[in-house]
């Protein structure tokens, strides 16, 4: 396989699309264990979600040819199947239904790496940003990504009429946006 | 038109359920401006995984995926070596499977003897094209045929359930309409609940036949189906051209 490790992630993809595994490997470096935490906590469980990274990133490998720059970076692209993925594995299960984000934080902590502890501080900013809502919003939001509900579901759950699941999310996603721009840490990060 | 921008929040954290946000992929594949919206929703909602506690993957995971790609990508090259020839020989076996799945009737959807296995080894034997799928069934198992509808009556395929441990379920299409350049063929596997779960997304390789596996497991389905879609993830929003119910469901 070409050392594909310092190229952006736009010719990776496209590289991709052109069936090379480097840039698969490369891809999977850079954003494996951001999409295998993203599966992990919506799914609580490791090897299901070692399963649905599997599945996106193979996914993605068939799918290269229909990624469109203009409706998000790669990273977001990545993370977007991984997220599709594990709430369909969610939602055909009925077991669980993953604990809010706290819980989740002081689970993993115990098996943290020292790297993973550097990046958690690399990216305590959009931590701080969505600790910063109000908690209803912050935690309508987590229940709908993390946790797979739906804002039907999420509004029985809660106890509160639709619109007011909409009206939180709407306006928890907008200081959220507003905090990270404010914070200066809003950018694109795909590299 | 009618516009979504009230539903843009609730689609981008996937909080609607599946038939609305099939609604609203359709809607933004036609509406710049709330797609635009959606773009910059997507843009706040896609910083939520960095907001979680670092977690390392198991090592091999990374191993598990290459070899994944690695297996497809010698099952997509292997047939281009004379695939005309061979496929003008296979084409008959698939019709004879689809043929045998009509003589049957829906008692023999679930085919212990897979008469269909030994077709596809006289024929397919001797042939490094076909080697996978003869051995993926040749210990036996299940499958199901999926008929072309509307403009894709004559094409069809086949999903296959290796009994052999450790083979991916994987399909065997026929006469596989080209499509347009950004779209794609997608196999789900539909649940009783009407959970679409997407099992593979794939671009015709423009030859007669071709071999795609799929990722999830069938256990616990009651249909499978092909529909086009625009994008390769995400909840199904394209039209169906085919389809079977998975009778009885997988255990």
């Amino acid at each position: 396989m070409p050392n594909t490790s310092d190229q952006p992630d736009d010719v990776l993809i496209v590289a991709l699309a052109e069936r090379d595994l480097g840039a698969l490997a490369t891809l999977y470096d850079r954003y494996g264990r951001l999409a295998y935490a993203l599966a992990y906590r919506i799914l609580g469980e490791g090897q299901a979600a070692e399963d649905v990274v599997h599945d996106a990133y193979i996914s993605a490998w068939r799918g290269a040819a229909s990624y469109r720059r203009e409706r998000g970076n790669v990273r977001g692209w990545l993370m977007s199947i991984v997220h599709h993925r594990a709430v369909d594995v969610l939602r055909r299960k009925t077991t669980f239904r993953p604990a809010p984000l706290e819980a989740a934080a002081e689970r993993a902590a115990d098996d943290d790496t020292a790297e993973a502890a550097e990046r958690n501080v690399e990216h305590q900013t959009v931590r701080a940003a969505l600790e910063g809502l109000p908690q209803a919003q912050r935690r309508t939001i987590e229940l709908a990504y993390f946790g797979g509900y739906t804002h039907v579901e999420l509004a029985e759950l809660m106890g509160v009429p639709l619109g007011t699941v909409k009206g939180r999310m709407r306006i928890g996603l907008q200081k959220l946006r507003r905090a990270l721009e404010v914070q200066g840490t809003y950018r694109e990060r795909s590299r | 038109m009618i516009h979504v921008t009230d539903e843009l929040e609730l689609y981008s954290l996937g909080a609607l359920a599946p038939g609305d946000a099939a609604r609203v992929t359709a809607h933004l594949s036609e509406c710049p401006a709330c797609r635009e919206q959606a773009r910059a929703i997507d843009e706040v909602v896609q910083e939520l995984p960095e907001t979680l506690p670092g977690r390392e993957a198991p090592g091999r995971l990374r191993d598990r995926i290459l070899a994944s790609a690695r297996a497809e990508l010698a099952t997509v090259r292997a047939p281009r070596r004379d695939m005309a020839w061979t496929a003008r020989l296979l084409r008959p076996a698939l019709v004879l499977a689809a043929g045998l799945w009509l003589a049957v009737g829906a008692a023999a959807l679930v085919n212990e003897n897979l008469s269909l296995s030994n077709e596809l080894k006289v024929v397919a034997s001797d042939r490094a094209t076909y080697e996978s799928i003869v051995e993926g069934i040749r210990q036996g198992g299940r499958w199901w045929y999926m008929a072309g509808k509307d403009g894709w009556t004559g094409s069809g395929g086949t999903l296959i359930a290796p009994r052999a441990e450790g083979r991916p379920p994987f399909v065997v299409f026929h006469d596989l309409r080209p499509l347009p350049q950004g779209q794609l063929y997608t196999v789900w596997l539909v649940s009783s609940d009407n959970t679409w779960v997407r099992g593979a997304t794939f671009r015709p390789d423009g030859k007669d036949v071709q071999a795609v596996d799929v990722t999830a497991a069938i256990a616990g389905f009651d249909s499978c189906a092909v529909t086009i879609e625009d994008s390769a993830w995400g909840r199904r929003a394209g039209p169906v051209v085919m389809e079977s119910r998975i009778v009885p469901p997988a255990p």
